[in-house]
């Protein structure tokens, strides 16, 4: 049903349409900023995030340090706006591997129905791990590296990409324009090059942000749980779970990174239910399940 | 009935064979000696080799997969590495207040994430309707260790109205049963019930653009009667369909909740495991909560069957 009535409509928006939706300007906003502070940490912060200073533990937000120390005395400003490069890595390098390889499963197995099936299983089978556990799992038994951290939290991402695109595609075949082409002897590459990916454009820009949002949580949760980089890297997830024995005496040491990755997470959804609004209004199903 | 109940079984067999393919392939596939990583950077090569064999990671796949399918089909889950305790028994032992907090979020998101989706559908484009979904898109994405702690902050510290973390079983007494387990449940049902009230808001506004709407409405019908008789009734479908499909959800995000609060339960075995590689429990873990998720999701399918009036068995 959301595909048809979405093809329905004519496929170009003007980038005035998307820019006339304050969710997407708010979101946007607030995401680009955080990607900004994050990428020019070293030009705008000068405070190395693993400087140990003893004598400096625990102290609360000050004008020295504007958020508090942790319990080695480093700076947690520091630690948290590099933290951000993290999240922000793995957001868009996760978003980027599970839309390539999802849309590229979808695509066969929507064309191409021999391997359906297969496939469709191997997904549904993937589908119902809980998500975290699945990468805990894959973590735990090729140890903590950002490679294999994007390797981990990529694979739970994949089946629900996989079966969106299955669906358009599914639904594409049976239109006239792709039955005339295949009559036309076109080679299938530039049946689904040319007629069917363009359409798959709209839906798959609201599941990547969806995809990234998700990806930065639950890089935040491996590391909460123990099970991501160590902390000479630090990311929101490992100042937390290092804070969490001090949390009686230092609540800040939680605080701030709590809110840069909720502000985080919540400026690219705000970004993803805008941008849903205006490509793929009669979908508010397919985005979240 | 009991055709459809024993068709739909049937059609979670492949889903089931498929989650024991990728449990199985996980750990064999993996880059790198498995066994080697599980073993950690100190140990010496006897103790890879034994753990190597201890897995039987030594044997050809098929070999390997079949051996561990039969006995997983037997009940025998394996021994975890580290307390060589069955892992079901850990499993089971764990159980009880994942079980709790999964029950108690499950009751509190739904009696209040569905009436509020009704409101905002109901309400639609006015301030209600805006309402709810800033507090939904807010649950979605205030990750449950940064809530939980606000929560224990406010209410444990600074109030003192709620113990801060630890949990009590239920033969402790209802009483402090319910202190314990509120802020976990509260925690964790922003999130799910964000989810719930996001879809029942969508799937009402769906069935409210339908003709047979118009018709009820141009009957003269009260706009209340239109809603829980016309319009819920159609909607309860994608509804329970959604709780089920984020039981995935609520599972991994009382992992994490578990871990806020100190809870003993199967997020707890979960950390312990990771942090002491002990794959078999974590493989245990997959399993067991996939089989549950997979069948919960059976009893979903009952439940609509049961509530949509156009399905027929």
């Amino acid at each position: 049903m959301t595909v048809t009535t979405m093809l329905d409509r004519p496929a170009a928006h003007s980038a005035k349409t998307i820019w006339r939706n304050t969710t997407v300007v708010i979101g946007m906003t607030v995401m680009v900023s955080l990607i900004l502070i994050s990428v020019f940490v070293p030009v705008i912060y000068g405070v190395d995030p693993n400087d140990i200073v003893p004598i400096q533990r625990l102290k609360p937000p000050s004008v020295e340090h504007i958020f508090g120390t942790d319990a080695f005395g480093r700076d947690i400003a520091a630690r948290v706006l590099y933290g951000g490069r993290v999240s922000l890595l793995m957001g868009a390098l996760v978003a980027f591997f599970a839309i390539t390889v999802g849309t590229l499963i979808g695509v066969i197995s929507g064309y191409f129905r021999a391997l359906d099936q297969v496939l469709m299983r191997i997904m549904d089978g993937l589908m119902v791990i809980p998500g975290i556990l699945l990468a805990i799992a894959l973590v735990a038994v090729s140890g903590a590296s950002v490679r294999t951290l994007i390797f981990a939290i990529t694979v739970p991402e994949i089946p629900r990409v996989a079966r969106l695109v299955r669906g358009i595609v599914l639904s594409l075949r049976e239109e006239a324009y792709v039955e005339a082409a295949i009559g036309l002897g076109t080679p299938v590459y530039k049946i689904l090059w040319r007629h069917i990916l363009p359409n798959t454009f709209g839906p798959l820009i609201v599941q990547a942000t969806y995809v990234a949002a998700s990806a930065v949580i639950t890089e935040a949760a491996l590391s909460f749980l123990g099970a991501g980089l160590s902390t000479d890297i630090p990311t929101w997830g490992n100042i937390i779970a290092e804070g969490r024995m001090y949390f009686r005496i230092a609540p800040w040491i939680i605080a701030f990174p709590g809110l840069f990755l909720a502000m985080m997470v919540l400026s690219i959804n705000l970004l993803g239910d805008g941008l849903r609004d205006v490509l793929d209004p009669k979908s508010s199903f397919s985005g979240r399940t | 009935m009991l055709r459809f109940l024993i068709k739909r079984l049937i059609a979670t067999l492949p889903v089931v064979v498929g989650v024991a393919i990728v449990v199985f392939l996980i750990l064999r596939l993996a880059p790198g000696d498995p066994a080697a990583v599980l073993a950690g950077g100190t140990a010496t090569p006897e103790t890879v080799a034994e753990i190597r064999q201890k897995l039987g990671l030594d044997a050809p796949l098929l070999t390997q997969f079949f051996t561990w399918a039969g006995l997983v089909l037997h009940g025998n889950l394996g021994t975890s590495i580290i307390t060589h305790q069955p892992v079901w028994n850990l499993i089971l032992q764990r159980a009880e207040p994942t079980l709790s907090l999964g029950a108690t979020t499950f009751v509190v998101s739904i009696v209040f994430a569905v009436p509020l989706g009704v409101l905002a559908a109901w309400y639609h484009q006015t301030w209600v309707d805006r309402v709810v979904m800033i507090i939904s898109v807010l649950g979605f994405s205030i990750p449950a260790f940064v809530v939980g702690y606000l929560l224990v902050y406010l209410f444990a510290i600074d109030l003192k109205w709620l113990p801060v973390q630890g949990f009590a079983n239920i033969s402790r007494g209802i009483g402090p049963f319910i202190s314990y387990i509120t802020l976990p449940t509260i925690t964790l049902s922003l999130f799910y019930g964000a989810l719930i009230a996001r879809i029942t808001r969508a799937s009402i506004l769906e069935v409210l653009g339908e003709d047979y709407i118009r018709t009820a409405r141009a009957k003269g019908l009260r706009e209340s009667t239109v809603m829980t008789r016309h319009a819920l009734r159609v909607a309860a479908g994608p509804i329970i369909s959604i709780v089920g499909i984020g039981l995935a959800m609520l599972i991994s995000g009382a992992l994490i909740t578990e871990s806020v609060f100190n809870l003993p339960g199967l997020g707890r075995l979960t950390v312990d495991a990771v942090m002491s590689r002990d794959y078999p429990v974590i493989q245990g873990l997959i399993l067991v909560l996939s089989l549950v998720y997979i069948l919960i999701n059976v009893l979903v399918d009952i439940a609509y069957a049961v509530v949509d009036p156009r399905i027929r068995y």
